[in-house]
């Protein structure tokens, strides 16, 4: 069924496993349980019973204190909260019964994180048209080296695997040196891993078969560094409402997104006329905040974020939080923050403002009101903020003409 | 001390090959670079010299060592090259 | 503390002073920029040399910006007048760093002995108005000198450049900035072995030229010495102790890598008056050698900075795009 590091799990394993008698759990189905372990093979154990059983699961990261596991569990709205003993579990104010199924959390940039629930029934129908566009060998393993408390390690990682009948690989330890020996000695499996991590591994120049990546905001050395190393790069793209949204058999750049999965409705612009992508779940429309583009072939490009948020080598900064501060200075006009990119340096964060006051002192007020990397780098006064002819500012004008 | 040169012609080279003049007299405590203010490329040319001209060697793990080395040494650590 | 790079070592200087750790700020030094020209001349320094990433980076890690008080769009001579006025102004919380031809000072121990040194320095003025101090990091150095001395030697073609910045405000780096500061930092080849390796092939024909081609490999070699500051960085963060461990192991390495430049260089002047192909094979096996011997050393670097990531909970490497970013959508209805 699967490996778990150098321990091999049979379905009957997985299913004798104690998770799946608790005498606490008497009904699966109505249960929410929250699950914050370091013990992998209790956790994967304890995901497959409750799918099987149609219950709902919320799996937290293994690092989090306990204090941080309880408030994301009573945010979820758990019965149980399994922090590290699944005989011991901590019994919740419980909740509003749930039709089963997964719920995770997306973070926020400021205050809670959002709750995401997902039936079973849609992760199926993911599975399924994952698999149906999967470019690799359906015997292809997965060596999981992300963590298998979110989607992508346990959707895409796990449970596509599976469900195209190769068997997983799931690391506990993730140093490079350990999951390049695993990769080297699993010579026919493709990779699950972060992008920051697969260039790191890169770093090692050793060849991998083939690895998954997600994520469009990588850098182009790491990906260039990435696809350098890989026979066969992989990308997909996707959020914790949806999951899969597009997959790449063959990306050339970070940008290229993918294919849309065919079991999604998707509404997005055109190569000229970029517009945000949405995703039909339901009968509701989810907006992606990502600002894309459709080629002829169906291939989605991604141009930019819609909140037009700046990453300064992996650190973000939202143009609106900045100008903000800016604006609330007393020799502040006007002022508008965008980026500008080069291939070295990355994204900046760039400001053009209208002001009597020098250019030092509004930098001094900066650093003491924001975050060193939220800071702009470029400076420009200038007696008038550029405008589109219908009176908006266009951020990304800005970026490319000043 | 039997060293493989004597401080007169140790002086002699240096001055020859590095078309440098040295302020002082060599009485072999002189550290290379900061006495004899010899950088160290003008240093290894001097090694070279001493081996293509005389068959002197000095180990490689003493190479970036040579600097803060005294004349004497220099003069002790430089062996005859084995001809193979 | 080995001289690594002058002016890291200057805005390091008011780093070591505070609480913060300045060790994070060597990180991809041992890469840092070098020239190398169209005769294929290794060089130290460069007009076209940018430090403005570096500073940058300095900036997100400390939280002090560094300005240029040098206008490279006005005249030498314009320029010295700005920096007397500066001196003249300057609070103690602010530094001055100029570019200056250290070759212009011999008194200063100059232990590469070039005709031309451009080298960053910082400044102070004393009580005396025709007296300068000069604190030099890199080597170690500080004393007085007559201004215009100074100014001579920052008046020279070969030379231009200063930085000034406020010190008062050291912020502490936070795990984020110096996990990304080390991401950006990170080469898979080695440019400077690689710079070497096209040196070598350049002049081989013709080797006359080729001991000056490589002068300043050793002022450049030097930088390597940075890996050592972030081996004791995440071997400290990491806990693990420095005397018990194989730390040692790597410095020597480390010390190795650097002393190894001076056996090619060596070995270059030798093929330069032999023109042996057995020589010029034996520098080919050396650089053979330097690769490897820092492939090696990066990868240890690379295998500590992920288990540092890791303990610090800074999970940038293992985040994947359904994590990274925070509010990925909203409900349109």
């Amino acid at each position: 069924m699967l490996y778990i590091e150098d321990t091999f799990y049979t379905k009957q394993m997985l299913t004798d496993h104690p998770v799946c008698r608790l005498n606490w759990l008497t009904d699966p189905a109505q249960t929410v349980v929250a699950v914050c372990v370091k013990d992998t093979a209790a956790w994967i154990a304890f995901c497959l019973y409750m799918k099987q059983m149609h219950g709902t699961v919320v799996p937290l990261h293994p690092d989090l204190p306990e204090a941080g596991a309880r408030r994301l569990a009573e945010q979820a709205g758990c019965d149980y909260l399994v922090y590290a003993d699944f005989q011991q579990p901590i019994r919740l104010a419980a909740s509003t019964v749930r039709p089963g199924g997964l719920i995770q959390f997306s973070s926020g940039t400021t205050g809670d994180a959002k709750v995401i629930h997902r039936t079973w029934a849609s992760i199926d129908e993911e599975l399924a048209a994952y698999g149906q566009r999967f470019p690799l060998t359906v015997t292809t393993g997965t060596i999981v080296a992300c963590p298998t408390s979110h989607s992508f390690g346990l959707i895409c990682g796990v449970l596509a695997t599976l469900e195209r009948g190769a068997t997983p690989i799931i690391l506990e330890n993730l140093s490079p040196k350990h999951i390049l020996h695993v990769c080297q000695a699993r010579p026919t499996a493709i990779l699950y891993a972060g992008p920051g991590l697969v260039y790191l591994l890169s770093q090692f120049k050793q060849r991998l078969f083939a690895v998954m990546i997600s994520g469009m905001t990588v850098p182009t050395v790491w990906f260039e560094a990435i696809r350098d190393v890989t026979d066969h790069l992989l990308q997909q793209y996707g959020c914790s409402e949806i999951g899969c949204i597009a997959l790449h058999p063959a990306p050339k750049s970070a940008q290229a997104i993918g294919y849309p999965l065919p079991h999604l409705t998707i509404q997005t612009g055109t190569i000229d006329e970029l517009a945000e992508l949405k995703v039909k779940a339901g009968d509701q429309w989810i907006g992606t905040k990502d600002l894309m583009g459709q080629t002829s072939t169906g291939e989605l490009l991604f141009f930019s974020r819609l909140d037009e948020m700046i990453n300064v080598s992996g650190l973000s900064v939202y143009p609106a939080d900045v100008e903000d501060v800016l604006l609330r200075h007393d020799d502040v006009e006007e002022a508008v923050v965008f980026k500008r990119t080069d291939r070295l340096q990355g994204e900046r964060v760039c400001v053009q403002v209208v002001s009597s006051a020098k250019e030092a002192a509004l930098r001094t007020y900066c650093r003491e009101q924001l975050a060193p990397h939220q800071c702009p780098s470029d400076w420009t006064f200038v007696p008038a903020i550029e405008k589109l002819p219908n009176g908006k500012v266009s951020r990304v004008r800005l970026g490319v003409t000043s | 001390m039997n060293l493989l040169l004597d401080y007169t012609s140790f002086r002699q080279i240096v001055e020859e090959q590095l078309e440098v003049t040295l302020r002082q007299a060599v009485m072999g405590g002189e550290r290379l670079r900061d006495d004899l203010q010899l950088d160290s490329m003008r240093l290894l040319q001097l090694l070279v010299h001493l081996e293509l001209e005389h068959g002197y060697v000095l180990a490689d793990e003493q190479l970036a060592q040579l600097p803060q080395m005294t004349v004497d040494q220099l003069l002790q650590s430089l062996a005859r090259k084995e001809v193979v | 503390m080995i001289k690594v790079h002058c002016l890291v070592s200057c805005v390091c200087e008011v780093i070591k002073r505070s609480d913060a750790d300045h060790r994070p700020y060597y990180f991809g030094i041992w890469d840092a920029d070098f020239a190398l020209t169209s005769e294929f001349v290794l060089s130290h320094h460069a007009a076209h040399i940018s430090h403005e990433a570096m500073l940058d980076w300095y900036r997100l890690l400390y939280g002090i910006t560094v300005q240029s008080w040098y206008d490279p769009s006005r005249t030498k001579a314009a320029n010295l007048v700005n920096l007397e006025q500066f001196m003249k102004i300057k609070r103690p919380e602010q530094s001055v760093i100029v570019m200056l031809d250290l070759a212009r000072l011999p008194e200063r121990e100059n232990k590469f002995h070039h005709e031309v040194f451009p080298h960053y320095v910082m400044l102070e003025p004393t009580d005396d108005e025709d007296r300068w101090r000069m604190l030099d990091p890199d080597f170690r150095y500080e004393g007085e000198f007559d201004r215009t001395r100074i100014l001579q030697a920052v008046d020279q073609p070969t030379v231009a450049g200063g930085f000034w910045f406020d010190g008062s405000q050291v912020k502490l780096p936070d795990t984020e900035t110096v996990s990304a500061y080390f991401m950006s930092g990170l080469k898979r080849h080695h440019p400077l072995t690689e710079a070497v390796e096209q040196v070598i092939l350049h002049h081989a024909s013709s080797p006359e030229r080729l001991p000056d081609a490589l002068k300043q490999l050793p002022v450049i070699a030097i930088r390597k010495y940075a890996y050592e500051h972030a081996f004791a960085y995440f071997y400290e963060r990491l806990g693990i102790d420095l005397v018990a461990s194989d730390f040692d192991d790597w410095c020597d390495k480390i010390e190795r890598l650097v002393n190894q430049y001076t056996i090619i260089q060596h070995r270059a002047i030798k093929y330069s008056m032999t023109r042996d192909r057995t020589d010029l094979l034996d520098i080919q096996q050396w650089l053979v050698a330097q690769t490897t011997l820092e492939d090696d050393i990066k990868r240890q670097l690379v295998d500590l900075f992920s288990r540092f990531q890791q303990k610090e909970g800074e999970t940038d490497a293992t985040r994947t795009l359904y994590d990274q970013l925070p509010a990925s959508s909203t409900v349109i209805r």
